[in-house]
């Protein structure tokens, strides 16, 4: 099949992210082509639907980290965009009540207060440190890396960077130091006595990460997930109403509304070159389409190496590309339960099972699990994070029935006899996630009605997620800013002209931000690439 | 009244005794041991044998340093032996024992270290820059730092930038294939630090050692040896045996200290050599010093992990081939490490993996008296923090085990043993922890951060109080830098 | 969710105007009238109860308690007899204020220290380096205050007070029950705080409601207080100025100076938290009082034809505060209608230069969404201060 028309832009892959660059695109009056190899948009952002009447949100499961400019930009609530903060964190325990951190001090404190009255007392204080160092990187997350190696052309910016560094003071700046590059545990030991509530903070340290709370930089990813806002308010982490996927939807419904094409169940196979320039993309089933540029939403490995080709690249990017780190660390559990289940820690239908619960009852806990995975096993005892969305939004389940979505780490992508083994320890990986569960919910097993199990190696093949990494690429120091993907190609161009990056393997990295999809756009736009 | 009291004898202390002495100035040193060296003294093992209970080794020790202290020494390039017949020689560039691409790989590294030598030196030999100072000083100074940064060119500036935040298991496995040269290179560069080759940011620790080795290695007892000579020969006066209990302020300044005998010494400036948290929060009444000063110093790490047997033997160690050891590091492969490394973290009472770094010293090293003849070999176990339950005699046992595997006969040579806990360097140098480096050398408590972002340039936020321990830039190698440093700038403070 | 304080079935059950009140976490009545004023005059005629429990109490006990305090606070605690009683504020590094309160010599080595504000890990980390322990008491303990004219009667009448005198404090036995008494306050008034096991508290509350109806006895809800403590002249934590654990900025922060708490610093001596600081800070700014002019409320109600009318309460929002030449020169913070004194009075914070007594300045003043100004007078704090309230 030959072209007919030629689009200013094909997008490949309808993750969120390639979802909003389309509508950006398009909403500026570009010709635009959003080609899917699924059956359905929004890449790890989808709900899907096993078992009749139960949507489940097969992998991404909350939202915070969605820029507000986004939603504004695209009118996503017209289009049916919904989010419900969570009500609270619950962390349950095996010996006495567990903890509940609620968005209101004075519970809050009350609850802390069982474990250490200071830590009580200190609990505020530190989430406005948070929130300080947050204003501080957040603009960096709304504009392109700055690149201090590209002196002088990245002057101004790197200069502005750094006058920034310097109005945060002394201990501003230590902080900040620390921040970027101690563990999550030697963030928290200098705040609080209480390993109960230092396990479940410090478990947003590892979300996504294959690193241990104790891992120096983790200290990092914990105040990402600090930053994450709905509307501009801080702090909030919430369910899309109608699951994941909603957000998917309304994007691509912003998006098609704008007049992009969008096509499902077209898999790209390659991405044609003509003199080291991209000029079109040919699909599995043969169909050919053509532009003047193609941006690839897909990540880097899957796009260099499989849809260009190591061929079209000289070594030393292919060297820098084959370097960037993937190392899936984290497995899905989808359930679907016929009754909601009841924590022997707190029982109950209480508001607390409609926040996020997580089973991180100590520091040591957490850290054995990374243990296991770091010599190539899945977590015995694994940190899980559990939602149970439908008790806040009653459209994802039948009436009287839930669904709960655990997602769980450690699962190593690289077992110790391979990724292939997962394919034979799927199921002893769902058991032990149902059985940590079932310790602290008794008779959460016989409530199963059906049971979806990731693995990494799942998420690879099923969402095209390169070995099972949520993030696209590890969300290390060395692969964040101006080195993601690789030095010197941070600005969503790539070596190979007219072919750009998208998606969370590009600044500002991973989770439903939709920021690189944004600033991608961006960038073509106001440089006039297109 | 004299000018300056310098806190600790030991290499830091002694450097900048000497230097202010050169100077011109009054000096008096306070060490609580009864001998001068402080972790570098040797102190007998056994009947006619000495080593030194901490430091055996110095690196990064600079002609500028020993200019300054005005003394003479060659440092060399010793072979490093891992397991597995890996040979790491610095002197040729070069690695023996492995495949051919290794090999080239392992050339690349070190072209790569060479490279970046020169930003390191920068960095290490002058005082950090205070990020926070303006002036056209401050601006100058970063300036230069940043001009060698550019010198490096954009391939070594992106390796090392990438470099510095990635797990050493990482950096290693993009380059080697061989679990021998890989387990040696990871236990050398981890030998003080209480981490795995899997924790991030240690890639930059294992770049910094071969820097520093690559500039030679020194016995510390040789450096001893001729700082003590340099210090009599200007007639420094050093008093042993007796311990500072407190700094004594007027208010606005240091005015001296105060012995644990009660006497006082008086003194226009006092500079401490001894662990920064211990300076600051225990020889200090508390409130002399910031309220958020001290939170901060509160949660300085600096949990030592690694303890020091030594051996004294009546053969050498011999590798297989027959020869001398000479240094070696033991650790098969990263993953041995890294579950050393767990079992410590968890502090664990089994002792299934051991990693073993050390030295062999022959009679030269001035390690016996006369007439005796034997060998003696000093070992950094690590990953035994002084809270991890492990029996000493199993402990020994295993490291006898573990050294038997290079050198079967090791058992019928061995004469006498001394072992040195974390928890007993802890309390016999002050160490407030055990690390021996005074703080943990993670990026967080490095350059302008050690041992606090208010007091890296080596002035404590009390007048007229210094400080220039191993707690302070560069911290590293037990060289006397920090010591030199400081004493430059109570220098340039007159 | 709020927590109870230990007598908290008492005012629970009295409040009949539901209106209650967030006090650091803890459910305090706002005014267990609908209206507060009957409560506000129990003050000043007879006595008013308060339920204070919500307030922080730290013990601090050890060697060093003393050296401790002073090295906290900007008061040389150490100096402070046994059995008496100081009011003084605490700092960090850079003499931004944290919280105020009263300490306590209850004995040697044990003193009492209230605070507003949760913050036991300041204090707590401030406390390595001396012999002490700190042990945060709060809920542990109920806290009454008895404060009217009438309390002194009222107390006599349960147990020997023996002429407890002005700050100063003791234990005695109240109606059967071993309690702690300290003669202060916050409503700027002759007055008591009883300090006694949480238990014991219903059984105190009881015994003293009993005794109180020959005294004109009420409870007193927040309201009231609030009313009786600008009177006063008292700062309040979070309202007239905000604790630097919780400002974001330098800006926000204040110094004792600026509270007029200035004359709680005690400088000259050894160093102390914030010392230097302080030092450098001291009188950039100054606390004082304000009066507006009755008639220009009154012209501003009725240019909307309205007839006068002002809040029960007293309002706890900021209005900026400006000179002659309509620039804003400083705010005031807290602002009431005084029953006592009829007039509208408040206080306010600007630079040395305006704040002496006498000078005529502006008070922003809002009319159904009108904003205007009202001139001012200031004056020196504080607006009321009976001599009951020290005399012997
Ligand atoms: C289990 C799990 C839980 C998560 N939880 C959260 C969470 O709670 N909160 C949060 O913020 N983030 C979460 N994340 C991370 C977040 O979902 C992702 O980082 C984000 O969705 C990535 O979006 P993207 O648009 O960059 O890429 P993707 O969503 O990965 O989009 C890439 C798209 O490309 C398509 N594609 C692949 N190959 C081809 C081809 N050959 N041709 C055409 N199309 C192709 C894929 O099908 C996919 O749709 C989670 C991720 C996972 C896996
Ligand atoms: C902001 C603020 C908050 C307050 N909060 C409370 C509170 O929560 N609880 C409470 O009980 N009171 C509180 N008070 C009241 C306060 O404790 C005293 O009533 C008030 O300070 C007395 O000062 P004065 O200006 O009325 O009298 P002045 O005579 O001007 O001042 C008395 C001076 O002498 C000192 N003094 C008086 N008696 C003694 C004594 N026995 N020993 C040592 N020094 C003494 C005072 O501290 C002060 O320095 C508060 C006051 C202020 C300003």
């Amino acid at each position: 099949m030959t072209a007919t028309t030629r689009y200013d832009a094909i997008i490949v892959g309808g993750g969120h992210n390639g979802l909003v660059c389309a509508a950006y695109l398009a909403g500026a009056g570009r010709k635009v082509l959003l080609l899917e190899r699924r059956h359905l948009l929004g890449g790890a952002a989808v709900t899907e639907e096993h078992l009749a009447g139960f949507k489940y949100s097969a992998c991404s499961y909350v939202v915070s980290l969605l820029r507000p400019e986004i939603i504004h930009d695209l009118e996503l609530a017209k289009h049916g965009l919904s989010i419900i903060p969570l009500a609270c964190s619950f962390t349950p325990d095996l010996s006495g009540p567990g903890l509940v951190r609620w968005p209101d001090f004075a519970r809050t404190h009350d609850e802390i207060s069982r474990l250490s009255r200071r830590d009580a007392d200190r609990y505020p204080e530190f989430g406005k440190a948070m929130g300080k160092m947050g204003d501080f990187i957040r603009p960096l997350l709304m504009q392109p890396a700055p690149d201090p190696t590209r002196l002088p052309r990245r002057l101004g910016e790197s200069l502005s960077l750094l006058r920034r560094l310097r109005k945060l003071g002394p201990r501003g700046l230590a902080q900040f130091v620390q921040l970027m590059t101690q563990s999550a545990v030697d963030l928290l030991d200098r705040w609080f006595e209480s390993d109960r509530l230092k396990a479940p903070m410090a478990c947003s340290g590892i979300i996504g990460t294959f690193l241990g709370v104790r891992s120096p930089t983790t200290a990092y990813v914990l105040l990402h997930h600090y930053m994450g806002e709905i509307d501009g308010a801080y702090r909030a982490w919430g369910f899309a109403r109608g699951g994941t996927g909603a957000i998917s939807e309304a994007i691509a419904s912003a998006a098609r509304a704008r007049g992009a094409e969008i096509l499902c169940e077209a898999a790209v196979e390659k991405i044609t070159t003509r003199r080291g320039s991209a000029r079109g993309v040919v699909l599995e089933d043969g169909r050919e389409f053509e532009a003047r540029v193609v941006i690839s939403a897909c990540d880097p490995r899957r796009t260099f190496f499989s849809f260009v080709g190591r061929d079209q690249l000289d070594d030393d990017f292919v060297a820098q590309i084959t370097r960037y780190r993937y190392r899936g660390s984290s497995g899905k559990v989808n359930l679907a339960l016929d009754r909601l289940p009841d924590f022997s820690c707190r029982p109950g239908r209480g508001l607390h099972l409609q926040g996020d619960i997580a089973i991180a009852p100590s520091i040591d806990y957490l850290e054995r699990a990374y243990d296991e995975a770091k010599h190539g096993a899945f977590s015995r005892r694994p940190y899980i994070n559990l939602v149970i969305p439908s008790l806040t939004d009653p459209t994802v389940a039948p009436p009287g029935k839930h669904v709960m979505s655990a997602f769980v780490q450690y699962a190593p992508y690289q077992l110790a006899e391979g990724p292939a083994a997962w394919d034979q320890q799927r199921e002893a990986f769902g058991d032990t996630v149902v059985e940590t569960l079932e310790e602290y919910c008794p008779g959460l097993k016989d409530a199963i009605l059906h049971r979806q199990v990731l693995t990494p190696l799942d998420l690879e093949r099923e969402y095209g997620l390169t070995e099972g990494n949520i993030f696209h690429g590890e969300l290390s120091l060395e692969q964040l800013l101006f080195m993601r993907p690789t030095m010197g190609w941070a600005r969503y161009q790539t070596p190979i002209q007219n072919l750009w990056l998208c998606a969370s393997g590009a600044h500002p990295g991973g989770g439903l931000m939709g920021a690189p999809g944004a600033l991608c756009a961006r960038r073509l736009l106001e440089e006039h690439y297109l | 009244m004299i000018d300056v009291v310098v806190i600790g004898a030991g290499i830091n202390g002694l450097t900048a005794a000497t230097m202010l002495a050169r100077a011109g100035l009054a000096v008096e040193v306070v060490e609580a041991r009864p001998v001068l060296g402080g972790m570098a003294a040797r102190e007998p093992i056994a009947d006619g044998y000495l080593a030194p209970v901490g430091i055996y080794e110095t690196t990064g020790v600079r002609p500028w340093m020993l200019n300054a202290v005005g003394i003479a020494l060659s440092p060399e390039l010793p072979r490093l032996h891992g397991s597995g017949g890996v040979v790491v020689d610095l002197a040729q560039r070069r690695v023996e024992g492995v495949d051919p691409t290794d090999a080239a790989a392992f050339e690349d590294l070190v072209e790569l270290v060479t490279r970046i030598g020169p930003l390191f030196w920068r960095l290490m030999d002058h005082p950090p820059i205070d990020p926070v100072a303006s002036g056209w000083r401050s601006l100058w100074a970063a300036a230069r730092v940043g001009l060698s940064a550019r010198r490096l060119g954009f391939e070594a500036l992106r390796e090392l930038l990438r470099a510095a935040p990635m797990p050493l298991a990482d950096f290693l496995d993009e380059r080697f294939e061989s679990n021998a040269l890989k387990g040696l290179l990871a236990a050398e560069a981890l030998k003080y630090r209480f981490a795995g080759a899997k924790s991030p940011t240690t890639a930059l620790d294992l770049l910094a050692a071969l820097v520093y080795q690559s500039a030679g290695i020194v016995p510390a007892c040789r450096l001893l040896e001729r700082l003590v000579a340099a210090a009599k020969h200007h007639e420094l006066r050093v008093r042993c045996g007796v311990r500072v209990s407190s700094v004594n302020f007027d208010g606005s300044r240091a005015t001296g200290v105060t012995l644990s005998d009660g006497m006082r010494i008086e003194a226009r400036s006092v500079l401490s050599t001894v662990h920064p948290r211990q300076t600051l929060c225990e020889l200090i009444s508390p409130r002399y010093l910031p309220a958020a000063l001290r939170d901060d110093l509160r949660a300085w790490r600096s949990q030592g992990s690694t303890a020091r047997l030594d051996l004294v033997l009546a053969q050498p160690l011999r590798d297989n081939a027959g020869r001398p050891l000479s240094r070696f590091a033991l650790s098969d492969n990263l993953s041995e490490l890294e579950r050393a490394y767990d079992q410590g973290k968890h502090r664990q009472s089994t002792l299934e993996q051991l990693v073993l770094t050390g030295q062999q010293f022959d009679l030269d090293g001035g390690f016996a008296d006369r007439g005796h003849d034997a060998h003696v070999v000093c070992l950094t176990v690590q990953h035994v923090p002084s809270d991890r339950v492990v029996d000493e005699n199993a402990l020994r046992a295993a490291v006898r085990q573990r050294l038997s595997a290079i050198d079967a006969n090791l058992a019928q040579h061995l004469r006498a043993e001394r072992f040195t806990s974390v928890a007993a360097l802890a309390q016999g140098f002050a160490l407030d922890g055990g690390q021996f480096e005074h703080g943990e050398l993670s990026l967080d408590q490095q350059y302008f951060m050690r041992p606090q972002i208010r007091c890296a340039s080596y002035r404590a936020p009390l007048r007229g109080l210094y400080l220039g321990g191993n707690g302070s830039h560069p911290g590293r190698g037990f060289n006397g830098a920090a010591g030199a440093l400081a004493a430059n700038a109570m220098l340039a403070d007159r | 969710m709020l927590l109870p304080t230990p007598v908290h079935s008492r005012t629970f059950a009295a409040c009949r105007s539901f209106r209650f009140k967030d006090w650091g976490g803890y459910l305090a009545v706002a005014a267990y009238d609908p209206s507060s004023e009957v409560e506000y005059y129990a003050v000043r005629h007879g006595c008013g109860l308060f339920d204070v429990s919500p307030l922080r109490k730290y013990d601090i006990s050890g060697p060093d308690a003393g050296a401790f305090l002073s090295y906290l606070t900007v008061r040389d605690v150490a100096k402070l007899a046994v059995g008496r009683v100081s009011y003084l504020c605490w700092c960090n590094d850079d003499g931004q204020l944290i919280d105020d309160g009263t300490v306590t010599r209850i004995d040697a080595e044990h003193y009492r220290l209230t605070a507003t504000l949760p913050g036991l890990h300041w204090v707590d980390d401030r406390a390595s380096g001396f012999n002490v322990t700190v042990s945060d008491v709060t809920d542990r303990l109920v806290a009454l205050a008895l404060q009217g004219p009438q309390a002194r009667g009222l107390l006599e009448q349960l147990g020997e007070l023996n002429k407890l005198r002005f700050f100063r404090s003791r234990a005695v036995r109240l109606a059967g029950l071993d309690c702690y008494l300290t003669r202060t306050g916050y409503t700027g008034d002759l007055g008591y705080e009883i300090w006694a096991d949480a238990a014991d508290g219903p059984a105190l509350w009881d015994a003293l409601l009993a005794a109180g109806a020959a005294f004109g006895l009420r409870p007193a809800g927040l309201e009231a207080l609030d009313i009786c403590r600008i009177e006063a002249g008292f700062v309040l934590n979070g309202i007239d100025y905000r604790s630097a654990l919780q400002c974001h900025t330098a800006a926000q922060s204040s110094t004792p100076y600026e509270c007029g708490l200035g004359w709680a610093v005690d400088l000259e001596r050894e160093p102390f938290v914030g010392q230097a600081a302080l030092r450098k800070r001291r009188g950039e700014e100054r606390l004082f009082g304000v009066v507006a002019d009755w008639p220009a409320i009154e012209a501003l109600f009725r240019l909307q034809g309205l007839p006068p009318t002002i809040p029960s309460a007293a309002s706890r929002e900021g209005v900026p505060l400006y000179d002659g030449d309509g620039c804003q020169i400083g705010r005031v913070t807290s602002r009431t209608w005084s029953p006592q004194l009829k007039q509208y009075i408040g206080i306010a914070a600007a630079p040395q230069a305006h704040a002496v007594p006498g000078t005529r300045l502006q008070m922003e003043f809002t009319v159904e969404y009108q904003r205007r100004q009202v001139p001012v007078t200031v004056t020196e704090l504080p607006f009321f201060d009976p001599p009951r309230k020290r005399s012997r």
